[in-house]
């Protein structure tokens, strides 16, 4: 099995957190936690109150002492569950499609995912990850605390891709039916399905989730390198086509995968649907930090 | 029927094996694996109904390109057009580089510019198959390339083709011209010249001969004669012959310089009526000798003949070795008298004669004097008999009564009736004799045996005027020179054109029938049609496939 997350990925995984914690005031899934009802006993921590907070869980002697508005926090107001959908489809793997890739991009989604994760771990959020492709294929449970990141990163790094077709719909169907409570749901995929994405991340909405779209795609997909009479082989369908693609074509594609791009962003857009794109030529925890960076500037 | 040129070259229809193996190489498509053909359905599904193009697309190419490769191997075989074997040329120019070609027409361009840039254009018409030769008539006659198919050897040739200063020689190079052809069909002599020259045949522009006049008839005024020869009665003297003819209709005032190694000797302003000649012999002096430089100052379209020049001896002096007994004024004098003599005097007999010169022996007495010396010797007063000479009793009235005026020993002297004291009858084998007595008796002989010249003269100088008279320096001079055998000395011919017939820049053209210039066929070979063609198919091949029109 190649090992995929090394101990530089781990000390990454602590840095990205605090940053998320410390400069981002936990933002990134912050807007998310205030929506959640709770109506725990047991105190666990503070966090800062943001307008719209329940005024009945300030802290008041904290604000009398100090000055500081501070909510208590109680076991089950901060059990944000947050569930990743990965996307573990034949299409995910550019291993076959690009073989000079420095990181492919199943990889790469898998490392997204994993500091995500990490992330709400540490900060006491419930963590769920499901693999699919035409269906869910393997599911890690719910889990809490950080020091269940080890079985998590084990469980990213036995995931293969396979399976046939990509089905988002179906698996949103499966996986809404089995889902404990709603949360939020981060969709990372390339969001090559041919029955669409809306249908799966719309059933997401429709089943009160909050989906989060984390688009992955390589550099090649958007500008493919090949000229002249080719067999094209979809490696999820093994759909062949003999074409000949000429400079035209090339540019006619570029505009129409332009056009994919910015379907997915308008889409999220209009439904207030948070929409990451990443392509695997940055790191990783650049991605994150941008992630943040969105996120403290919106909120 | 088509021929074809090169049938051998058909084996290059080879070349046609790896284009097809290429081409079943190339039709195998690339596979490349996707992620999803998603984009790529939408991109090739509206164009659905060209997909029957698509199929043919590569059939198409390839034909094309066979058709290209096929065309190529059929022009490199090189097919004839019919009856184009039979239909071959043998074409000789006679290109004219003498003198007069390098006249300058109004607008600076020389004859022989024209004339090559003509003779350049004939070889360029030659179509495939023709034969070509190259001769030039100027100053001699020259086959510069033999028959040849290969027509830039023809070009460049004649670029190669020096202008000479010398003259014409275009008659005999036609004629040179037809016997390098006279064996083959289809013959053609084509001549180039500007005709200044008196032809020696009829010139028909006909089916064997197409004639190139070059150049327009232009007035001239030319030095046409320069020679020069030394004096045959002064040793240092000099005549030079100029002549100047005026080829035009009008008069002329030009002026002629004429120098001795740079040294001026004259400057001589003319005035020449039309087609007037010219002709003065100027003589001089000079024992160094030099170049005799003759120069003609006229504004003409013509400057070779302007310009002459030729070279005058340098004569050495003359060691003359006077052998006497006793002092003979009248022969010391005498010699002395005469240019570039060094006169010895001495009672010794020298056993032979100085070279360049020669010895004279006053009253040579052979009791007492020892044999006659080798070389040149003039012998005056003899006493006695010698191995050459028998004398006779003495004269009693030695009147010379004759003499012989055509000896080189002769010219300006006049002997007769002139009294010769002392002398006596000469008895000379083989000898000839220069002045008799009345009696018969010869007074003065001369004789040669091989390189050697003597000369006796039976008379007395101390008692007789014959010292006294013209003739006997002029006598003396004269053996010098017999001596010396300058009488047979040529005239020296001039470096310079000096050729009445080239300075005359007028055409003496005369033709039997005057036709215009008749250009010869351009017909181009097939394979040119053919290149042209492959070229096309190339072009529609390349825009068909290779441009990626196709979707």
């Amino acid at each position: 099995m190649t090992i995929v997350f090394d101990s530089e990925f781990l000390q990454k995984l602590e840095y990205l957190s605090l940053l998320s914690k410390r400069v981002f005031k936990g933002q990134l899934l912050a807007q998310r936690r205030t929506k959640q009802t709770g109506g725990g006993i047991e105190f666990a921590d503070h966090r800062e109150y943001f307008h719209g907070d329940d005024l009945r869980y300030l802290d008041w002697k904290v604000y009398a002492r100090h000055g500081d508005l501070l909510l208590k926090r109680f076991q089950e107001e901060e059990d944000l569950h947050v569930y990743v959908l990965l996307d573990c489809s034949r299409s995910m793997n550019s291993t076959d499609t690009e073989p000079g890739l420095a990181v492919d991009k199943f990889t790469f989604a898998r490392q997204l995912t994993a500091a995500l994760s990490y992330i709400a771990l540490a900060d006491l959020d419930r963590v769920s990850i499901v693999a699919y492709d035409s269906q869910i294929r393997a599911t890690l449970p719910l889990m809490r605390g950080k020091n269940n990141i080890l079985s998590l990163l084990k469980f990213l790094e036995s995931l293969q891709v396979g399976g046939e077709e990509t089905n988002l719909a179906g698996v949103v169907r499966e996986f809404t039916r089995r889902a404990p409570r709603t949360g939020l749901a981060l969709v990372v995929s390339d969001l090559f399905d041919t029955d669409g994405f809306r249908t799966g991340v719309d059933a997401l909405r429709h089943q009160r989730f909050e989906p989060h779209v984390i688009q992955v795609h390589t550099s090649g997909e958007a500008h493919p390198d090949v000229l002249g009479d080719i067999e094209l082989h979809d490696v999820e369908s093994d759909a062949v086509r003999k074409v000949t693609i000429t400079e035209r074509k090339l540019k006619e594609y570029e505009e129409l995968f332009a056009g994919f791009l910015n379907d997915v962003e308008t889409y999220c857009r209009n439904y207030g649907l948070a929409h990451t794109r990443a392509t695997p030529d940055v790191p990783f925890d650049e991605v994150l930090m941008r992630m943040m960076r969105v996120a403290g500037a919106v909120t | 029927m088509i021929e074809w040129a090169s049938p051998a070259r058909w084996a290059w229809l080879g070349v046609l094996i790896p284009i097809v193996m290429i081409y079943l190489l190339k039709t195998r498509l690339r596979k490349r694996n996707v992620p999803t053909l998603l984009f790529w359905d939408q991109l090739f599904d509206e164009k659905r109904q060209r997909s029957w193009w698509q199929r043919f697309r590569h059939w198409a190419s390839l034909l094309l390109q066979l058709l290209f490769a096929s065309a190529l191997v059929f022009a490199i075989v090189d097919p004839l057009w019919p009856g184009q074997k039979e239909d071959t040329r043998h074409v000789v120019i006679v290109l004219d580089n003498s003198a007069s070609m390098a006249t300058r027409n109004d607008e600076g361009r020389t004859r022989w510019e024209n004339a090559v840039e003509r003779a350049t254009d004939v070889a360029r018409s030659m179509r495939d198959g023709d034969e070509l030769a190259l001769i030039t008539g100027g100053g001699e006659v020259n086959v510069v390339v033999g028959l040849t198919d290969f027509f830039p050897a023809v070009e460049d040739a004649i670029g190669e083709v020096p202008l000479t200063d010398l003259p014409t020689r275009i008659n005999e190079a036609t004629q040179t011209a037809r016997k390098l052809i006279e064996s083959q069909r289809r013959q053609r002599v084509i001549v180039i010249s500007d005709f200044a020259f008196e032809q020696t045949q009829q010139w028909n522009d006909d089916d064997d001969l197409q004639i190139i006049r070059i150049g327009d008839d232009q007035d001239n005024v030319g030095i046409t004669r320069l020679a020069v020869r030394r004096s045959l009665v002064d040793p240092i003297g000099y005549a030079a012959m100029i002549e100047v003819r005026n080829f035009s209709d009008a008069g002329t005032n030009p002026r002629l310089t004429i120098t001795l190694d740079e040294d001026l000797i004259d400057v001589i302003p003319l005035t020449l009526e039309a087609e007037a000649t010219w002709t003065k012999t100027i003589l001089g002096a000079s024992d160094v000798g030099g170049e005799l430089h003759v120069k003609l100052d006229s504004e003409d379209a013509f400057d070779i003949d302007d310009v002459a020049r030729t070279k005058i001896t340098r004569r050495e002096r003359i060691p003359v070795v006077l052998v006497s007994d006793q002092p003979s004024v009248y022969l010391e004098s005498v010699f002395d008298a005469i240019p570039l003599i060094d006169l010895e005097t001495t009672s010794t007999i020298p056993d032979e004669a100085p070279e360049g010169g020669f010895v004279v022996l006053n009253r040579f007495d052979r009791v007492n004097d020892a044999t006659i010396p080798m070389g040149n010797v003039l012998v005056i007063d003899p006493q006695t008999d010698s191995d050459r000479w028998k004398l006779g009793e003495p004269i009693a009235q030695p009147i010379v009564a004759k003499q012989d005026s055509t000896s080189p020993l002769m010219p300006h002297v006049q002997l007769l009736n002139v009294t010769l004291p002392g002398a006596r009858g000469l008895q000379i084998e083989n000898a000839t004799t220069l002045i008799e007595s009345a009696g018969g008796e010869a007074l003065m002989a001369s004789f040669i045996d091989g390189e050697n010249r003597q000369l006796v003269l039976s008379a007395d100088l101390d008692n007789g005027d014959l010292p006294l008279r013209i003739a006997f320096p002029v006598l003396m001079t004269n053996s010098v020179n017999w001596f010396l055998d300058r009488d047979g000395e040529a005239m020296t011919p001039a470096d310079g054109l000096c050729d009445a017939e080239e300075s005359d820049l007028r055409s003496r053209l005369s033709l039997g029938s005057t036709t215009a210039e008749r250009p010869g066929s351009q017909r181009r070979s097939i394979w040119f049609y053919v290149v042209c063609l492959a070229l096309a198919l190339i072009l529609c091949e390349w825009f068909l496939n290779q441009r990626r029109v196709v979707a």
